[in-house]
């Protein structure tokens, strides 16, 4: 195990492989690239929140003579209700076909309706307006309490809610309901010296990826068909394709462009299968880049959320019950992410007696996407706001109570199994030492701290460790770098190897060069798809001995390998791994090693964050001062792309607490649909993230990496929002703390 | 005996919160579950995930494990 372990390369913090071609302009992303011959195409979206379409006829645009194609949704071939695996979710391919172009029913303002491939991206756009289409306007349902009140207007007449204990025999805008429990609440409440009970809100908000949605297609009957995409997960990309247009896995390349930033947003399609109809219709390669307007309004968000909590403690600080009911907003179709917001919720705590129920609720916004830990930020605010709540009432320090209360190896969770070896304990130990916790909080200032939890997962990833004559070589990988993970491979493919991470080069294959890798997401790449790494260095290992032990005519047995040498336990020979390579010609061919996983025994993560903001008592403007994430890394492979994580994460997480949010009108038409008026923090909002890396490693990876990608989102909406609580002396419920926000508690404060 | 323990939503299938099982692969146990309570063919077994002793296992067709293991059905995660 690695805790003991002196490691050579692993906890180095080297120069990343990509950096030169990205401050160079050299990377390739999603709208860098051309084909010859190539056609622009571009999407009618729904000017109504929610319609039926009465009519829709594209026969004038397609006389149009630099229109080269016209996609609608009966382009699709005869999908039917499916589940299947696509991105990081189950999905439903009949939704999916639904949400990339609209059928019958527009069910959010800016649903695809019918797509335009023209000679130009200017003559697309034109085109579009050649497009006839007739509503038939509907009240559009665009909060949790219009989409559950009794007369609700329905976004699909056949949706009966699932999950209930009596089965429900009407159609309703609840897709599903979720319980889980330990124990028994009443009795443990009835122990209760203490109890907090209170209704927390949080809004729609966007993941903010600064790259829009992009792609290149060339359908082709004789040859696979290449899609170039802006994705995290390109095999996934292909799965949906063909799934949506009954083409065979074999008859579709995928190429994932560089990434600029995705967090969740892009483990789906909305372009590519568009794309593929109009290139397939026209004979002509396709290319199609969403706005910024098109981001916000018809890709995924993450969902609002409602979450009633309620949690009772005795005096002494022992917490004796937790009770919440969830309400989480899916977008236009099933499939929000309150399944993960019920598991996570109470993890961070060793309870007794816990009952969650969540449900799963359609409103006429975009269909809900992943963001980063999906779920855990909404549910955990509303906990952690309570945890603070409670602690006050208690008199007691909110790490003291959370110290007495703490998830540790053993705690049996409320979504079944016991925690394995988890760092939440030495996180919060971590957090009281820090200098932030030890200094005073500024006059004016208010401070708060919140715990966080994600499960991370492991899953499927590929890797081919191919090594040159002179003893170079290329990491060929199949997860799309978004945090720098290329570094992370070199770095553990040295460390088995024993050689300078920059002799191996990593590149992010196609689809058709591996077999298939499981998106980017899940905090999972440098956990799985190192250990495919790992496993390919390691057969690279068995290789290299084979072909010295023929070299020196001993047996496999008889040779040993250190340090990137070769040693002959029968003699005194040594060949370095270069030597091996060099000769690898005269001992059977080149030498390439293979490593393929389903990883299992991916480890939990617990993150605590800390925060200062000083309040502008007359208008109500927030700003953090001071702010601290200590998560648990499991061990660091690259300090900086952790710390980085942990950054990112906490940036987001204060932008969601301040002032992110959908702004909708009576019509349910996004008002703030561009980063002027969506208001993400800038780097110059924000102090220095301080942060510590906690490291308590997983005892089923090689080196003990856990996930960092996504926890460090988890905890910022409660330590912000209890930092402004406490400024203003007001208990916060609902985020984002904007300035409009903050000053109506503190005009209404009395 | 392996111990499976039994979500909420599971336990109205079974009507027990636990259970103790004689299987000691994934398949074995599949079956000896849905033997033991025939209400479990609605529940999608296979399309969870397997917690075997806190280890999360997404893909569990091939699991093996002890007679003193504790077993859990768990949601398959999905993440961003």
């Amino acid at each position: 195990m690695s805790e003991a372990r002196q490691f050579q390369h692993i906890g180095q913090r080297i120069i990343r492989p990509d950096g030169f071609d990205k401050v160079t302009g050299r990377a390739n992303y999603g709208a860098d690239f051309r084909l010859p011959g190539m056609i622009w195409g571009k999407i009618l979206r729904s000017p109504h929140a929610h319609a039926k379409i009465k009519k829709l006829d594209v026969s004038k645009a397609e006389a149009h003579p630099d229109v080269l194609a016209v996609a609608t949704h009966q382009d699709f071939p005869s999908v039917n209700s499916e589940a299947f695996a696509a991105g990081e979710a189950m999905m439903d391919v009949l939704d999916l076909a639904r949400n990339v172009l609209a059928d019958k029913k527009v069910l959010y303002h800016g649903h695809a309706i019918a797509a335009i491939a023209a000679t130009s991206e200017a003559a697309a756009a034109m085109a579009l307006n050649l497009i006839e289409v007739e509503y038939e306007v509907l009240p559009p349902v665009m909060t949790l309490d219009a989409a559950l009140a009794e007369d609700a207007p329905l976004l699909h007449e056949d949706m009966i809610t699932q999950g209930l204990t009596e089965p429900a025999t009407t159609p309703s805008n609840v897709a599903s309901r979720m319980e889980l429990k330990k124990g028994d609440v009443a009795a443990g409440f009835a122990e209760a010296d203490v109890i907090v009970e209170r209704t927390y809100e949080t809004p729609t908000v966007h993941q903010g990826y600064i790259e829009p949605h992009a792609t290149v297609v060339r359908y082709d009957d004789k040859a696979p068909s290449l899609v170039w995409a802006s994705t995290q997960g390109h095999f996934d990309v292909r799965a949906s394709v063909s799934k949506l247009l009954k083409m065979k896995l074999g008859q579709v390349k995928v190429i994932a462009s560089e990434i600029g930033g995705g967090f969740g947003g892009k483990t789906t399609v909305y372009l590519e299968p568009v794309a593929m109809i109009l290139s397939k219709k026209s004979g002509r390669p396709v290319k199609m880049i969403m706005s910024r307007e098109e981001v916000f309004r018809a890709s995924g968000p993450a969902s609002a959320s409602r979450s009633h909590v309620k949690i009772g403690a005795k005096q002494s600080g022992e917490i004796v019950a937790m009770e919440a009911t969830l309400h989480f907003e899916a977008g236009a179709f099933k499939g929000s992410p309150m399944g993960p917001g019920c598991m996570t919720i109470f993890t961070p705590y060793d309870v007794p007696n816990l009952f969650v129920e969540g449900y799963d609720v359609v409103v006429n916004k975009a269909k809900v996407a992943a963001y980063r830990a999906p779920g855990a930020p909404q549910a955990e605010f509303a906990a952690e706001m309570a945890m603070n709540e409670l602690a006050a009432k208690l008199k007691m320090d909110p790490i003291d109570f959370r110290l007495l209360n703490a998830a540790k190896e053993g705690t049996q969770t409320i979504y079944g199994p016991k925690l394995k070896e988890v760092g939440l304990v030495e996180c919060l130990e971590a957090a009281r030492r820090s200098p932030h916790y030890q200094s005073q909080v500024a006059k004016g200032c208010g401070r708060g701290l919140a715990a966080g939890f994600w499960f991370n997962i492991g899953g499927q990833s590929s890797v081919t460790l191919n090594l040159n004559p002179d003893g170079t070589g290329t990491i060929i990988e199949g997860s799309p770098d978004i945090g720098g993970s290329r570094a992370s491979m070199q770095m553990m493919a040295a460390e088995v190897l024993g050689i300078e991470p920059n002799r191996l080069n990593p590149i992010v294959a196609d689809t058709e060069t591996l077999p298939y890798n499981q998106t980017t997401g899940g905090s999972r790449t440098t956990f799985a798809t190192g250990m495919a790494v790992i496993e390919a260095a390691e057969d690279v290992i068995e290789q290299l001995k084979s072909r010295a032990a023929s070299l020196w005519n001993v047996t496999a047995e008889q040779v040993d390998y250190k340090n990137g040498v070769v040693l002959n336990l029968a003699g005194d020979d040594q060949m370095t791994l270069a030597q091996i390579c060099a000769s690898a010609e005269k001992t059977g061919g080149q030498i390439s090693g293979r490593g393929n996983v389903n990883a299992r025994g991916a480890g939990p993560s617990f993150a605590v964050h800390l925060c200062d903001v000083k309040v502008d008592q007359e208008t109500g403007k927030t700003d953090v001062v001071r702010y601290t994430a200590i998560q648990d890394a499991g061990k660091a492979i690259h300090p900086s792309y952790v710390e980085g994580q942990f950054q990112g994460g906490a940036v987001q997480g204060i932008g969601w607490a301040l002032n992110e949010e959908y702004v909708y009108n009576s019509d349910g038409i996004m008002e703030n649909a561009g980063f002027l008026d969506y208001r993400i923090p800038l780097a110059s909002d924000l102090p220095e993230i301080e942060t510590i890396i906690v490291e308590v490693p997983n005892t089923f990876h090689p080196f003990g990496v856990r996930g960092v990608g996504e926890t460090g989102i988890v905890p910022p909406l409660g330590a912000v929002a209890s930092a402004v609580s406490d400024a203003i002396d007001r208990p916060v419920t609902k985020i984002p703390c904007s300035p409009p926000h903050v000053l109506s508690m503190i005009l209404n404060k009395d | 005996m392996a111990v499976v323990r039994f979500s909420s939503h599971l336990e109205t299938l079974t009507g027990a919160l636990e259970t103790e099982v004689k299987a000691v692969s994934y398949r074995d146990l599949i079956q000896e579950l849905l033997e033991k309570f025939p209400n479990l063919k609605d529940a999608g077994l296979q399309d969870l995930a397997l917690a075997l002793d806190g280890e999360l296992i997404q893909e569990p067709l091939l699991v093996t494990f002890s007679s003193t293991a504790e077993l859990h059905f768990v949601p398959k995660l999905a993440a961003g």
